[in-house]
């Protein structure tokens, strides 16, 4: 025979607070009338519980499904199928709060609130985030044992302490799961929308424009060295595109297709390291100069720089080599020769002619970027906010304004040099980074965005000029943010940004921490896929399935004793009141000479069987018997009464 | 068709289970005796995980996965949760009250918890009968009364008893069966009609004898609403000895006998029904009444003792007396 439960009012407030606690980050999400719904059918559900107003009629569930599954589809569109597929199941939660009355009801809404709970980690994946969700878990099985508990003792805050302590020895398990089970790739492909515009270099530089990348603080990157310690100051040079092609205003980079050859010989010491790179938007992916080799699935360009194979929309992970000395002689072909020479027809005259008269007095490469960056350091001033220059922008710069930032700098010397016949390009990535030495790695900001020049000279190949070391050293050797730290431009879109107290100590360290959490918590939970191989071999040695059956098993069985252990082996009960706890100390007295207490037998009775058994105790036995009765169903418990029945209690004792 | 198979399955399961173990006054439950498997809404639990593995899987999330993960811990642990909520607990059997042929028995049965302990949500019902639910919160033990319906008379067992529990997730279902050494009687269904036959001591006032008469004083009784201010016992009542009323009777000399011989049209199913019959009805009107069974002579009496043995010997004529 099967009865029909009813939820009870706790079980129906968990219900009502597990909704609310799920859908809360979703909504931010979704269409604005959606999560309104929401609360019309919580309040709803409310009203009908406070028996104020009745369930709908199936019709109007009905005519309320349709609308907003078709509310959903026209505001959210098809292309989206993730967020499509959530917002439907959001929709359908929702209105099913309508139908919550017995049972089987509560159980769809927890099911699909555990997925929608999981669904929210698609969008977001932080810490923060991940302890949401965990709260969320806690919440929603505070509900699912809210419905399985007893209609007789309902009760608000029981099923919460229920739901922790079945989630607390289910933590360790499930470390021991996400440790061991072994990833497999995606079965089918199913993208992901992101949004766009993400901060970082863009694949034009204009000079006459102001960076705006001062203005962030943003991680562009993290790196890990293998050996655990950072290249020196002057050479973390984050090489991320060059810039070949130049307009009279903008410089563009420009897709070179022909392959890179590696460098004859491997001189200086190769450095490995571990780059996490942020979401971009853009594919390529920065390595310190000079990356020596292209992992899969990125390449490398003939320019030397590694491009990923598609636009990076998420935070991703590539094991990297670099050498920090340049020996990557390769001949140039015709093709490249012209491109790196190649100049708009006409404008910025006064630089050309410059450039002209130089090369007129020597000819020699070296010599051109030396009276370029003698005349850099003779009258230049570096700062992040410049006048703006006109038409002829590198003309405007090198003979009247003589102030600017590093893009300026590398651009007009650029100019300067392709004017007087040198092979030159631009190359833009970071310059800097700042050490964490709580987990041992290099952060780099995007306020650390970089521009320099790389000329070529013939027997040599590519070499690096910096012509803002030219204008201000302090750029290379301190960290980007000392330096800038004075202009007013800098981390203006970042006001409270914890860098800006950097120079405050506590600040500082508090700041450190917390990236350095975020970085392990990104290395060790969110990419876990790719360090899974190392850990199993460190921990396992050779991995096979029964040490991997082994592993599981081990740590499954601790946990579950210990929880065994809790659960069965608990105290004998502490009698709160001192009536019958001296009652049970007595009938142990008396079980001990086998006279115990029959399963169900009143206290008179006991007495009498007792008082026939043993005559000399009948009086004690008898006046125990009938003070107990007293105490227990006269109102209110004298303390005279109270008194004399420890005391007949303590003289049956004695007489034993 | 599922229905039924399932129906049957778990007819043979539940004869198994109690083959294993002799009926018994009192028991504790232990793993020997407690069964557990997965609910249906287990399954859509672990199918839950499932979908939300294979959403970690395609969208190579780490914290999906970890979702799903604590999923089935929790599974696993709610095994052992569900199992402890009736280990350790004792069953014992206190008493079984007779009752009429069509109606139900009841029974009592005592629930002890092992240790300190609390048991909650659990469930009992006797085979294809209504469940009780019972729980000992901050309680070591707690009386539960049972019902099951008599389907003969004489002494009869109810069947196996089903506890069971679903507590805390319901993703999983722990029971157990057990014989308990309860019986109880059932007295024959009542069957109205026809008269007792005239002639026998005070045949001409037939069925109307009435036992609370107003002619001869009998004693005292405590007063209770309904009775007649008449009779209420003033003397008493002034004596502060409490509210009592006065007793009196009609003087019946007349004993009326039920006896196997009055109906001969009727079976003997019949007959017995019908005699229970009259001794309810004049068990009722306080009547001193006997009964005449072939092999059985309860001589005239009254009161619930007497009531109880004429419906005890009309229970199991022709039965085993245990």
């Amino acid at each position: 025979m099967k009865a029909v439960y009813q939820l009870t009012r706790p079980a129906l407030l968990w219900q009502l607070l597990m909704v609310v606690a799920v859908l809360l980050p979703h909504s931010l999400r979704l269409p604005w009338w959606l999560p309104l719904m929401t609360f019309g059918a919580l309040g709803w559900r409310l009203w009908v519980h406070l028996g104020r107003t009745s369930f709908p009629h199936w019709s109007v569930k009905f005519m309320m499904a349709v609308t907003a599954g078709i509310g959903v589809i026209m505001s959210i569109g098809r292309g989206n199928g993730p967020e499509l597929a959530v917002a439907l199941l959001f929709a359908g939660f929702s209105l099913k709060l309508l139908e919550i009355y017995k049972r089987r009801d509560a159980l769809v809404l927890i099911y699909v609130a555990y997925f929608l709970a999981a669904t929210e980690l698609l969008f977001g994946q932080s810490l923060l985030h991940a302890l949401y969700i965990a709260l969320v878990l806690v919440l929603i099985t505070a509900a699912l044992n809210s419905v399985y508990q007893s209609e007789r003792h309902p009760d608000f805050w029981r099923p919460l302490r229920a739901s922790v302590r079945l989630l607390l020895p289910a933590l360790p398990l499930m470390v021991v799961l996400f440790v061991l089970v072994p990833r497999i790739g995606p079965i089918w492909y199913a993208p992901l929308a992101q949004e766009e515009a993400r901060t970082g270099l863009s694949d034009t530089l204009s000079p006459g424009d102001v960076s705006r990348l001062t203005g962030s603080s943003d991680v562009a990157f993290r790196v890990q060295f293998d050996n655990g310690r950072p290249p020196p100051a002057s050479s973390r040079y984050w090489r991320g595109l060059t810039y070949d092609r130049f307009d009279g205003r903008r410089w563009e980079a420009e897709a070179d297709r022909s392959p890179f050859e590696s460098p004859r010989s491997d001189s200086g010491t190769l450095l490995r390291y571990n780059m996490t790179q942020e979401p971009s938007g853009q594919p390529w992916v920065y390595a310190l100069d000079y990356p020596v080799a292209a992992p899969w699935p990125l390449r490398m360009q003939a320019n030397q720089t590694l491009r990923a194979p598609a636009k990076i929309r998420q935070r991703m992970d590539f094991a990297l080599a670099s050498r920090l000395s340049s020996d990557s002689f390769q001949a140039l072909t015709a093709t490249q020769r012209a491109r790196y020479l190649a100049l708009p027809e006409g404008g910025n005259e006064r630089t050309r002619a410059l450039a002209l008269s130089w090369r007129a007095q020597d000819d020699s490469t070296e010599a051109l970027v030396a009276r370029a960056l003698a005349l850099y350091a003779r009258a230049f001033r570096y700062t992040l906010t410049p006048q703006r220059l006109g038409d002829d922008s590198i003309d405007d710069f090198l003979f009247d304004t003589q102030e600017g930032f590093c893009g300026h700098f590398a651009s007009s010397l650029t100019f300067l040099l392709r004017a007087a016949g040198v092979p030159t390009r631009i190359v833009g990535g970071y310059l800097g980074g700042e050490w964490n030495p709580y987990e041992s790695y290099l952060v780099v900001r995007q306020f650390e965005a970089h521009a320099w020049t790389e000329v070529w000279h013939q027997g040599r190949g590519w070499v690096r000029v910096d012509p803002t070391a030219a204008v201000a050293p302090e750029r290379i050797e301190q960290s980007a943010e000392q330096l800038l730290s004075s202009q007013p431009e800098f981390l203006s879109d970042t006001l409270l940004s914890p860098v800006r107290f950097g120079h405050i100590g506590w600040i500082n360290t508090l700041r450190m921490r917390a990236d350095a959490l975020n970085f392990v918590w990104h290395r060790w939970v969110l990419s876990y896929q790719l360090r899974q191989n190392d850990l199993l071999q460190k921990l396992l040695g050779e991995v096979t399935l029964w040490k991997l059956a082994l592993g599981l098993l081990i740590p499954f069985s601790l946990v579950l004793g210990w929880v065994a252990l809790g659960l069965l082996r608990q105290r004998r009960p502490k009698t709160k009141d001192p009536v019958d706890a001296a009652l049970l100390r007595l009938i142990a007295r008396f079980e001990s000479r086998g006279l115990g207490r029959k399963p169900g037998e009143p206290v008179g009775r006991y007495a009498q069987r007792i008082a026939l058994e043993r005559p000399d105790l009948a009086p004690i036995i008898g006046t125990v018997a009938r003070l107990y009765e007293q105490l227990r169903y006269a109102e209110g418990g004298e303390p005279q009464l109270h008194r004399a029945y420890l005391a007949a209690v303590r003289a049956c004792v004695r007489q034993l | 068709m599922t229905e039924r198979w399932s129906r049957r399955l778990g007819a043979r399961a539940r004869r198994w289970a109690l083959g294993r173990h002799a009926p018994a006054r009192s028991l504790t439950l232990t793993q020997k005796r407690i069964f557990i498997f997965p609910t249906r809404a287990g399954l859509w639990f672990l199918f839950a995980a499932l979908v939300i593995l294979l959403l970690g899987i395609n969208y190579e999330n780490n914290l999906v996965y970890a979702v799903s993960f604590v999923l089935l811990s929790l599974f696993v642990v709610s095994i052992l949760h569900t199992y402890s909520n009736l280990a350790g607990l004792t069953i014992t059997a206190l008493a079984a009250k007779p009752c009429l042929v069509g109606e139900s028995a009841e029974f009592e049965l005592l629930l002890r918890a092992g240790r300190r302990r609390n048991y909650e949500a659990l469930q009992l019902c006797w085979v294809d009968q209504a469940p009780v639910s019972c729980d000992l919160i901050d309680d070591s033990e707690r009386r539960v009364r049972l019902y099951a319906q008599a389907v003969e008379r004489g002494w009869w067992r109810p069947g196996a008893l089903l506890i069971e529990t679903f507590y805390p997730l319901g993703l999983l279902r722990a029971w157990t069966w057990l014989e308990t050494d309860l019986q109880a009687l059932a007295y024959p269904r009542p069957l109205e009609g026809g008269l007792l036959p005239p002639g026998q001591g005070n045949g001409e006032r037939g069925s109307a004898v009435s036992g609370r008469g107003s002619e001869d004083f009998a004693g005292l009784e405590t007063y209770q609403q309904g009775m007649s201010p008449r009779h209420i016992a003033w003397k008493q009542l002034a004596a502060g000895q409490g509210l009592h009323a006065k007793q009196f009777v009609d003087h019946a000399d007349d004993q009326l006998w039920l006896d196997w011989s009055f109906w001969p049209e009727l079976d003997t199913e019949q007959r017995l029904s019908r005699l229970c019959y009259w001794t309810l009805k004049l068990a009722r009107q306080r009547v001193q009444y006997g009964l005449r069974l072939p092999g059985v002579e309860i001589p005239p009496g009254r009161g619930g003792r007497h009531r109880h043995q004429v419906l005890r010997a009309l229970a199991l004529h022709g039965r085993a007396s245990r």
